[in-house]
């Protein structure tokens, strides 16, 4: 089960809200490569995970992912604060308001709704795995395109953060994928799925 | 038969359990002298068998492996697995 520590992971202080800011990184709460999508994948991946050492990062990445989520939260609520009807009609924030004034709710950027679609549960380790590999590549990227639009440092730093470990995470599943490889038969990794056909003698 | 570790187990969830329920109490009632007492009782009954449980079964969270024993947090099984349920 899970505790809930009381603290972000790493600070959140904006001074200015910008709305038109908060609706790109929208991207990041609700929207196919962002953290709520991540941390569902891990989390829902890892009962299908016959190695222990997979078993911990899926569970350890998957909480660190909510953690993350917690961020974008937290990035979000403070761009929304104090807002003004003018303010909300002048950053094209109305579609947002209009359904849910300032509280956070997943969705993408344009306002789709968060599925679950946006991620998979193969059931098939070196699947997964792949998967998960490219999901931090595409969320690096995402943070590195929010990076290239935001000027504010307030935001800017959370963000940075948030990329950063975009790449350990990358790294880390890197390692994971090999530690399933190095289970299988070299000469053919897809002779049998190891989380579900029985081991061969 | 239960064994030694198994009643352990069963009284550090219930213990953590009740935990959870006074929490939720609390946060609506958070003058109520009854349920902090409460509370704090717990809070004593779970903290002894947590650290009876992890210095017999490894960790319950990951910032508190005894790494004397190397990292013990990955070991086999995993919560949502049989063998840690029985």
């Amino acid at each position: 089960m899970w505790q809930y520590d009381k603290k972000l992971q790493y600070p959140v202080k904006i001074e200015r809200p910008n709305p038109a800011t908060a609706k790109i990184i929208m991207a990041q709460l609700g929207g196919p490569d962002g953290e709520l999508a991540a941390s569902m994948r891990y989390l829902s991946q890892r009962y299908a995970m016959p190695h222990k050492e997979v078993k911990g990062m899926l569970t350890d990445i998957g909480t660190e992912e909510l953690a993350h989520l917690e961020m974008i939260s937290a990035i979000l609520h403070q761009l929304t604060r104090n807002m003004t009807p003018e303010e909300i009609k002048k950053a094209g924030f109305s579609d947002y308001f209009v359904n849910h004034t300032a509280g956070i709710w997943p969705s993408n950027s344009s306002g789709e709704p968060f599925t679950s679609a946006y991620f998979q549960s193969k059931g098939d380790p070196i699947t997964d795995l792949t998967e998960d590999m490219a999901a931090e590549q595409k969320a690096r990227t995402t943070y590195d395109n929010i990076l290239r639009l935001v000027d504010d440092p307030d935001i800017r730093e959370p963000i940075k953060f948030l990329r950063e470990r975009e790449i350990v995470h990358f790294q880390r599943f890197g390692e994971s994928l090999r530690t399933v490889q190095d289970h299988l038969d070299s000469k053919n990794f897809y002779a049998f799925n190891p989380a579900f056909d029985k081991k061969q003698k | 038969m239960m064994g030694e570790k198994e009643l352990l187990f069963k009284k550090l969830q219930a213990a953590s359990f009740a935990l959870d329920d006074i929490k939720l109490f609390l946060d609506s009632h958070p003058n109520d002298r009854g349920a902090l007492e409460c509370f704090c009782k717990y809070q004593k009954i779970y903290m002894e068998l947590r650290d009876e449980y992890e210095s017999k079964c490894g960790a319950l969270m990951a910032n508190r492996v005894d790494t004397n024993k190397g990292w013990t947090w990955i070991e086999n099984p995993w919560p949502w697995e049989l063998e840690a349920n029985r």
